[in-house]
C-alpha cells in the first residue's frame, strides 16, 4: 500500500483535485450537528467531527428514490442514471465499514443495481479520529479500516499520513507527490501514538464473541419486554444507522402529470406497520418483538448470514434515541444475567 | 465487486388473457409473460405483480409449468393492489412481473411418493401448482391425498377441479367446513378443522411427502399431527406468508431471523421453519 506523509497543507491541494473529478461532500457544521453536505472548500469541512446525524449510506441508498414512472396504461421507464461523480471526504473508518457490509448485502443473490451503480461511480476519502463516549467500533473490529476507500487520511498534528486503498487512489497520491514524501522515523512514531492514544480512549466497550448463542439462550428474556415498554418505537436508530437499509415501494400518482411515480423510502423494522399485511395480520403486533427483533437482525441473524454483526460501533443509535436506550447496555444486561 | 446487470426492479410485461370467477372474494387471472426467453418456474414460486398506477405485489403461481408462456394466478381481494384488480382488470390488459423468485416444493423429491396436501383456504392456490405439475405424470407418484379446509361451501374454490379429480380417483379429497354443507360431493367431507382427517389419512409416513400451506395456527396442529403419524421434519414443508416489497432480499421486511422468506423460502422444509424465531 502506498503510503505518504505531508503537511496539512496538502488537503488543500487533494481538495481541488478532487473537486474537478466530481462533487465533494464532505462533514459541514451546522449549529450542534454535523452532516455531510458538499463542500466548496477544504475550510467548509470540520475535520475533528465525531459524528454526522446521517450516515453515508444516504449518498447510495436515497431516503426517497424513483425506481420507475408509469405513464399512461402498460408503459414504464427507468429514471436516467445520475452521470455526476460523486467524492465522499472525511469518512471514519465506522462508516466505511458500514457501506462495505452494505455493498456485501446488495450484492448477494439478486444485486441491487441502483445502489452498486452509485457506489461503484463514488470515489471515498478515509479520515482517522479518536472515540467519545458513545464510539465502539473497537469492539466491532471497525476502528481501522484496510479497505473501503481510495484515500485514507491521517491527522496527526503537523503531518498527514495519506494512503492509498485503490489504483484510482494510488493515481491521485502520486500526482501529490511533489509536496509528499515517504513517512519519516518520526512520522511512524507520531502514528503508532495516534494509534495508542485512539486505542486508549475508548470508554465504551462490548464483547461481542458468543453474543449469538447467549442470544438463541435468551430468546424469552425479560429484558425484552422491559425494553420494549421504554422505546417509542419511533425508528430513529434505524434511520440514522450505517447499514439499516430496509425499504419500503410505494406508488405515488400525480394528477398534474398523470404519471405515477415509483418510489422506495426508508423504512425501520420498528414501525408497526413493517410486518403487516394484507388482510390485518401483524406478524410483530407488539413494540417488544420488533426491538427484539432490530437487536437479533444485527448481532445474530446477519452473522448467521454474513459472517459478522451489521453493527459498526458508531454510536449513532445511542446519540439519537429519545428514550435513552443504549445498545452496548441491553447486550451487557444479557451476558450478565447469562453469566449468573 | 459483484457485476452489476440487470435493474431487478424493473419489471417485464405481462398480458391479461382471461379471468374467472371463483368465490364471491377469489379470481383466477390468466397471463402470459412477454419477451426475455422462455418463461419457467418450481411450483411453490412466487411472482411480484404490478399494477400499472396502483403497485406491486407477490402472488404465488397457481398453474403448473408450461411451455407456452402462460400462467395462472388465484387470487383473494384483500388489499389496494387486489381490490384494484377485481374492480378494474380486463381482458387484453398489461400488467408487468418481476420474477419468478424463491424457493418452490421439492418436485423432483416426490417421486415414487405419497404425497400428502394440506391446504387451509386460499392455501389451495399454490398447492394447486404442484398438483397439476404432479398430474401431467400420475404415474410418478404414488397416494396423492388432499386434505382441504375452508370456512364455508362457497370458499370451496377450484370446485369443478376438485370434483372432477376426485370423481376419476386420481386424488383423494378430504374436505372440511367451519359451517354449511356439502351436498353431492364425491368427496368425504364434515364439519371442523383440516387438520382432524390427518390421523385418518391412509399415508406410509416412511415414504411420504406433506405438503403444507395455510394460515400458521394449521401449520401448528398440522405438524403435531404428522409427526404423531410417524412423519419426519425433513418429509414436511410448509409455505411461509410475509410481507413483501422487493422480492429478492433487500427491503427486509419478510426477514424471518437471518432468512428472507422471498429468497430462502417462501417454501421451507419444517427443519428449517422451526430453527427461525416467529416463523410458525
Amino acid at each position: 500500500m502506498l503510503v505518504r506523509s505531508a503537511p496539512p497543507e496538502i488537503l488543500e491541494t487533494l481538495f481541488s483535485r478532487l473537486s474537478g473529478t466530481g462533487k465533494v461532500y464532505g462533514p459541514v457544521r451546522q449549529g450542534k450537528a454535523v452532516r455531510f453536505l458538499p463542500l466548496s472548500s477544504i475550510s467548509d469541512a470540520e475535520l475533528s467531527y465525531q459524528r454526522t446525524v446521517l450516515p453515508p449510506k444516504k449518498f447510495f441508498l436515497p431516503p426517497g428514490e424513483t425506481l420507475l414512472t408509469f405513464a399512461g396504461r402498460g408503459e414504464w421507464r427507468v429514471p436516467d442514471e445520475e452521470d455526476e461523480r460523486i467524492v465522499l471526504f472525511g469518512l471514519h473508518p465506522c462508516d466505511l465499514h458500514g457501506i462495505e457490509i452494505l455493498t456485501v448485502f446488495m450484492s448477494d443473490a439478486v444485486p441491487d443495481s441502483p445502489f452498486l451503480r452509485r457506489r461503484e461511480k463514488a470515489f471515498i476519502v478515509g479520515l482517522s479520529c479518536l472515540p467519545d463516549d458513545k464510539c465502539f467500533c473497537r469492539s466491532m473490529g471497525c476502528q481501522t479500516s484496510e479497505k473501503g476507500f481510495d484515500i485514507f487520511i491521517t491527522l496527526l498534528g503537523d503531518r498527514v499520513l495519506l494512503r492509498a486503498g485503490s489504483p484510482e487512489g494510488y493515481r491521485l497520491l502520486r500526482m501529490l507527490d511533489g509536496e509528499a514524501r515517504e513517512p519519516s522515523r518520526e512520522d511512524r512514531e507520531r502514528l503508532l501514538n495516534f494509534h495508542r492514544l485512539r486505542n486508549e480512549s475508548f470508554t465504551l466497550s462490548l464483547d461481542i464473541t458468543d453474543l449469538p448463542e447467549v442470544l438463541d439462550l435468551e430468546e424469552e428474556s425479560q429484558v425484552w419486554e422491559e425494553l420494549g415498554n421504554r422505546c417509542f418505537t419511533c425508528g430513529n436508530c434505524s434511520i440514522v444507522c450505517p447499514t439499516c437499509s430496509c425499504f419500503n415501494v410505494v406508488d405515488i400518482p400525480s394528477f398534474a402529470s398523470g404519471e405515477t411515480k415509483r418510489v422506495r423510502t426508508w423504512d425501520s423494522c420498528l414501525f408497526r406497520s413493517y410486518a403487516l399485511v394484507a388482510g390485518g395480520h401483524n406478524f410483530r403486533e407488539k413494540r417488544a418483538q420488533r426491538v427484539k427483533n432490530r437487536y437479533y437482525h444485527k448481532q445474530k441473524g446477519f452473522v448467521e448470514g454474513f459472517g459478522k454483526p451489521s453493527c459498526v460501533g458508531c454510536g449513532r443509535c445511542i446519540s439519537s434515541c429519545p428514550a435513552g436506550i443504549d445498545v452496548v447496555s441491553v447486550f451487557k444486561r444479557l451476558t450478565e444475567a447469562y453469566a449468573k | 465487486m459483484t457485476r452489476i446487470s440487470d435493474n431487478p426492479y424493473v419489471p417485464r410485461k405481462a398480458v391479461l388473457l382471461s379471468r374467472k370467477e371463483l368465490s364471491p372474494t377469489c379470481t383466477l387471472y390468466r397471463f402470459r409473460g412477454e419477451g426475455r426467453g422462455p418463461f419457467s418456474f418450481t411450483p411453490g414460486q412466487f411472482l411480484l405483480l404490478t399494477v400499472p398506477g396502483v403497485g406491486e405485489a407477490p402472488f404465488s403461481i397457481s398453474s403448473a409449468p408450461s411451455e407456452d408462456g402462460t400462467f395462472e394466478f388465484c387470487i383473494k381481494r384483500v388489499g389496494r393492489v387486489t381490490d384494484h384488480l377485481h374492480r378494474s382488470a380486463r381482458e387484453g390488459d398489461v400488467f408487468g412481473i418481476r420474477g419468478p423468485y424463491g424457493r418452490g416444493f421439492p418436485v423432483e423429491e416426490m417421486k415414487g411418493k405419497d404425497v400428502l396436501f394440506i391446504a387451509g383456504g386460499i392455501g389451495y392456490a399454490p398447492l394447486r401448482s404442484v398438483l397439476l405439475h404432479l398430474l401431467k405424470e400420475r404415474e410418478s407418484v404414488g397416494q396423492i391425498s388432499f386434505l382441504y379446509g375452508v370456512n364455508t361451501p362457497v370458499e370451496l374454490i377450484f370446485r369443478d377441479e376438485v370434483r372432477e379429480q376426485a370423481e376419476a380417483g386420481t386424488v383423494h379429497y378430504w374436505i372440511s367446513l367451519m359451517e354449511g354443507d356439502l351436498d353431492d360431493f364425491p368427496a368425504p367431507w364434515s364439519r371442523g378443522l383440516v387438520t382432524d382427517f390427518i390421523p385418518r389419512v391412509p399415508a406410509d409416513p416412511e415414504n411420504a411427502i406433506a405438503l403444507l400451506v395455510g394460515p400458521p395456527v394449521m401449520y401448528r396442529t398440522a405438524v403435531e399431527k404428522l409427526f404423531e403419524k410417524g412423519f419426519r421434519e425433513e418429509n414436511i414443508f410448509l409455505s411461509l406468508e410475509r410481507r413483501m416489497e422487493c422480492g429478492i432480499g433487500k427491503c427486509g421486511h419478510c426477514a424471518i431471523g437471518y432468512r428472507y422468506t422471498c429468497v430462502h423460502g417462501p417454501v421451507f422444509p419444517y427443519f428449517e421453519a422451526i430453527t427461525l424465531t416467529e416463523a410458525i
